[in-house]
């Protein structure tokens, strides 16, 4: 299977000589095409900074990141822009969608800034609104729609324009158990119709239940892996809940 | 931690935020210390012709200063305060007392303007000296400036500032008792809605402008005190409607022309711009008028000084016109010329002799060609007159025997309706029985010498006639070179023609009293007008900054999605650009308007003066505007 995303080795180090703190040490670790993986584990265990790394917004102290067959490590900081935009797409937990801009136009930014023409640009915004169920709201403003609306709009402006790896940073972090059902839904549905890759940063066990896989880092390593086959979601997550007990349990005994 | 640690840590921290407002104060000090310290001087005062009324205009400017220096320091200081809400509030909830808060602003606001104004004085001590060769210069004087420090200059500007001072520092102190706990915490609400744009109003800015334009184009037709004042209130009220709808329906219209919406941050750019248009509109529309007024002032100004010499010589065609009353007389000159002959050679000289006959107009015992031949009517003949023209290119006029031909300086078209065809009957003496009578066929303002009688041109055969019953009255012209500077010459002339009660007229007298007053407003004019410049160029500044705080959030969100520092940057450029050029753009079309008008009714040449004045302003704009898009992009890139 062809690897969209290859993590080899990554380490990050912060703080000077005497008081380092290592976030992440050697984490290595692929996703493939069309693969719905997710990152979990306890808070302070190096999710986010892993996921700033392999999304380019960070750099590692050493180690290499190849998407797309691509290190990203040797760009320069303008490559990374032209990369992210056409290569990426961002889900975050406070959904990051622009006041000034209606939800269309906040669709349409990434396509813009590609200089797509403008009739590709609405018909690609239109389809994926359809997608997504927010074809009504295209015209209105953020403030003025709920937050599953505001997540799904988030999520239509990151697949708009089909990137080979979705990036989602909690996405679920702030909604209600139904929107996050429907927002997950969508995602699923991308994942396993468009065959979109997408890597999902949750500590939510919900959110963990709709991967394939599920990479559990502690202490900035990966710590095991879990691997949902042909079993259902429930069953999925009942394994997630006690692996998430038995990480407790190891660092009761530690103390 | 003492509170006086507490106090210059902050101010260190936040020197950068602070430099502009100190710089700006710093030369508000300066220039109002000069104006003050030029209102005590000595030197300046003792030579100059209008010393009274010099003082005057600099205690009257210097308030204007202060006034002007008052509003922009208590808006530049509630832009920090406001800036360092969550600041004053975080101390809050660690539990430092309100009233300690309190007192290190007060304490940093108060060290700031110390500072300001101490550094103010020193460079305005420095500058005054610079400041009153240049004014010497400007006033045509010539006198070597030595250094002086009034301290009544030093005492005056301490004490204005100290209370200006204590004034933004107790609002300052009041900031933390305005605010609830609560409302320092949160930031600065998002979710403002878009203006609704009126069509109607829209068209209204552009009918009240435009009539204005219109009536200022042609006020010649109608000059009328209520037609102008009509013109500067349509101007007005028209800008700002034109802000607050017209610049919203166009924003709305661009925002919906997907072609260019949908290109690269353009999305960005006019989204914000809408967005903050509400909040924007009155401040823009008050700068623009601001920005006219400074322009037509200054740009008055500079017209005016730029014409003294085109005007002066146009009154005075020659260097001296003098009555050559005799041959001893005129040896008396000729040995005050020779005197001066190093500085001022003579470039030519000419003779019109004239005679002068007593008369009287067929027309009431008030009017002015009555009042003006009380002395005796000067006649000119028809041959001289016509030699003259030839001289000067211009096409010979032929006269009958019964008629005459006035020059008269103020002549103009519209006198020439109420006196055409009157007659003068030239009498021998002023009570004895007419001898000619002569009908007025023509006028001319033409200048033949710098003195300001009415000259009858009349056929020779009749000048030969009125020998016998008037007298030779000669004019003298003469020009000499280097006249403007030809104050000792001058002088003589003046003593020796006063002494012999002698007709005379310089160039120089006239010129060196407009070139002084003229000078004064110009300096003076373009100090305000500099004040003015740099204030309304820091609040467009500070409102820019205060902007890019709250659009921190919206460029982290483009930068993660995948924008390159320079697209950012270009987006920044383009709005900021929009704020700054739109005011002056309007100012600088009002203005050229109204400094159309100013011409027309002065007759003056406005476009040297104009442009110099426009591209000036321009270039000090362009300064903010870098500036603003560096500190713009440096806050949005900042790391959160």
């Amino acid at each position: 299977m062809q690897a969209v995303l290859k993590v080899d080795q990554v380490s990050k180090l912060y703080g000077n000589k005497g008081n380092q703190f290592t976030a992440l040490e050697e984490v290595s670790f692929q996703v493939n095409r069309g693969e719905f993986v997710g990152i979990m584990g306890p808070s302070g265990a190096g999710k986010s900074t892993l996921l700033n790394i392999i999304s380019t917004i960070d750099m590692p102290t050493s180690g290499n990141i190849f998407i797309d067959g691509t290190n990203v490590i040797a760009m320069k900081e303008d490559q990374l822009a032209l990369f992210r935009r056409s290569k990426l797409g961002f889900i975050f937990q406070d959904y990051n969608l622009i006041d000034s801009l209606t939800i269309r136009e906040n669709i349409a930014l990434p396509l813009s800034l590609n200089r797509v023409k403008t009739k590709e640009i609405d018909k690609r915004v239109e389809e994926i609104a359809k997608r997504l169920g927010i074809t009504e709201i295209l015209e209105k403003y953020p403030h003025q729609v709920s937050g599953g609306q505001k997540q799904r709009c988030a999520a239509s402006r990151a697949i708009v324009t089909n990137p080979s790896l979705i990036f989602g940073d909690e996405p679920t972090g702030a909604l209600d158990s139904k929107s996050s059902q429907h927002l997950l839904e969508s995602l699923q549905d991308l994942n396993q119709q468009e065959h979109a890759t997408i890597l999902l940063v949750t500590h939510d066990v919900f959110a963990g239940s709709y991967c394939d896989r599920i990479l559990f880092i502690t202490d900035g390593m990966i710590y095991k892996e879990l691997i949902k086959g042909n079993r259902s979601r429930k069953e999925f997550a009942q394994e997630i809940l006690e692996l998430l007990g038995r990480v407790g349990d190891d660092i009761n005994d530690a103390i | 931690m003492t509170l006086f640690n507490l106090v210059t840590r902050n101010m260190k921290r936040n020197a950068k935020n602070y430099l502009l407002y100190f710089i700006s104060l710093i030369f508000c000090i300066a220039i109002y210390y000069t104006f003050v310290s030029l209102q005590y001087n000595s030197q300046v005062l003792k030579q100059s012709q209008l010393s009274g009324s010099m003082s005057y205009a600099f205690s009257f400017s210097s308030w204007l200063i202060i006034l002007f220096v008052a509003v922009f320091a208590v808006y530049s200081n509630s832009f920090f305060t406001r800036k360092r809400k969550q600041e004053v509030g975080l101390y809050s909830l660690l539990g430092v007392r309100r009233k300690q808060i309190g007192m290190m602003l007060f304490f940093e606001n108060m060290f700031l303007s110390l500072g300001a104004l101490l550094i103010g004085i020193a460079g305005g001590t420095l500058f005054s000296k610079l400041a009153l060769t240049y004014l010497a210069y400007l006033m045509n004087l010539t006198i070597t400036v030595s250094f002086e420090v009034p301290l009544q200059a030093v005492i005056n500007t301490v004490l204005i500032f100290i209370c200006l001072s204590l004034f933004t520092s107790v609002q300052s102190y009041l900031l933390i008792y305005r605010f609830k706990l609560i409302d320092l915490f949160k930031a600065d609400q998002a979710g403002e809605k878009a203006p609704k744009g009126s069509l109607i109003m829209a068209l209204i800015s552009v009918i009240l402008i435009g009539s204005a334009y219109y009536l200022s184009v042609n006020f010649m037709k109608f000059p009328d005190p209520i037609i102008a004042l009509y013109i500067i209130g349509a101007t007005v009220l028209g800008t700002y409607i034109f802000f607050h709808f017209f610049m919203v329906n166009y924003l709305k219209r661009a925002r919906n022309n997907k072609k260019s919406i949908y290109k690269g941050l353009n999305m960005i750019t006019k989204g914000q711009l809408l967005y903050r248009i509400k909040g924007h509109a009155t401040s823009l529309a008050t700068i623009a008028v601001l920005c006219t007024l400074t322009l037509c002032a200054i740009g008055t100004m500079a017209t005016i000084y730029y014409n003294v010499g085109i005007k002066t010589k146009e009154m005075n065609p020659y260097s001296f016109s003098y009555e050559k009353k005799s041959d001893e007389f005129a040896g008396k000159v000729e040995q005050i010329f020779e005197k001066h002959s190093d500085e001022h050679k003579i470039v030519e000289s000419n003779e019109l002799p004239f005679l002068s006959v007593a008369g009287r107009f067929d027309l009431p015992e008030e009017h002015y060609l009555q009042f003006n031949g009380k002395d005796g009517y000067k006649l000119l003949s028809e041959s001289k007159y016509n030699s003259n023209r030839e001289k000067q290119g211009l096409q010979p006029i032929e006269l009958n025997s019964d008629e005459m031909h006035m020059i008269f300086p103020y002549a103009n078209e519209s006198q020439w309706g109420s006196i055409k065809n009157q007659s003068i009957l030239l009498t021998k003496g002023t009570k004895e029985a007419p001898v000619t009578k002569l009908r007025l066929v023509g006028i001319a303002s033409e200048r033949m010498s710098n003195l300001f009688f009415p000259i009858l041109v009349v056929d020779d055969n009749v000048f030969e006639e009125s020998k016998k019953i008037g007298t030779p009255y000669t004019i003298e012209n003469v020009t000499i070179n280097n006249q403007d500077n030809s104050l000792a010459l001058s002088n003589e002339m003046k003593e020796l023609t006063e002494l012999e009660n002698v007709a005379m007229n310089d160039y120089y007298s006239s010129y060196q009293l407009l070139k002084e007053s003229s000078g004064l407003m110009i300096f003076i004019g373009g100090f305000i007008g500099l004040v003015f410049i740099l204030a309304t160029g820091s609040i467009l500044y500070f409102k820019q900054l205060t902007e890019a705080h709250h659009d921190k959030k919206l460029y982290a969100i483009i930068s993660k999605i995948g924008t390159t520092k320079r697209e950012r940057k270009s987006a920044i450029s383009k709005q900021v650009l929009f704020i700054f050029a739109l005011p002056l753009g309007v100012g600088i079309i009002h203005s050229l308007f109204a400094l159309n008008t100013m011409s027309m009714l002065f007759d003056m040449s406005i476009t040297i003066p104009v442009l110099v004045t426009i591209v000036i302003f321009i270039l000090i704009y362009t300064g903010y505007y870098f500036l603003t898009v560096r500190f713009y992009t440096k806050i949005v890139n900042e790391k959160q």
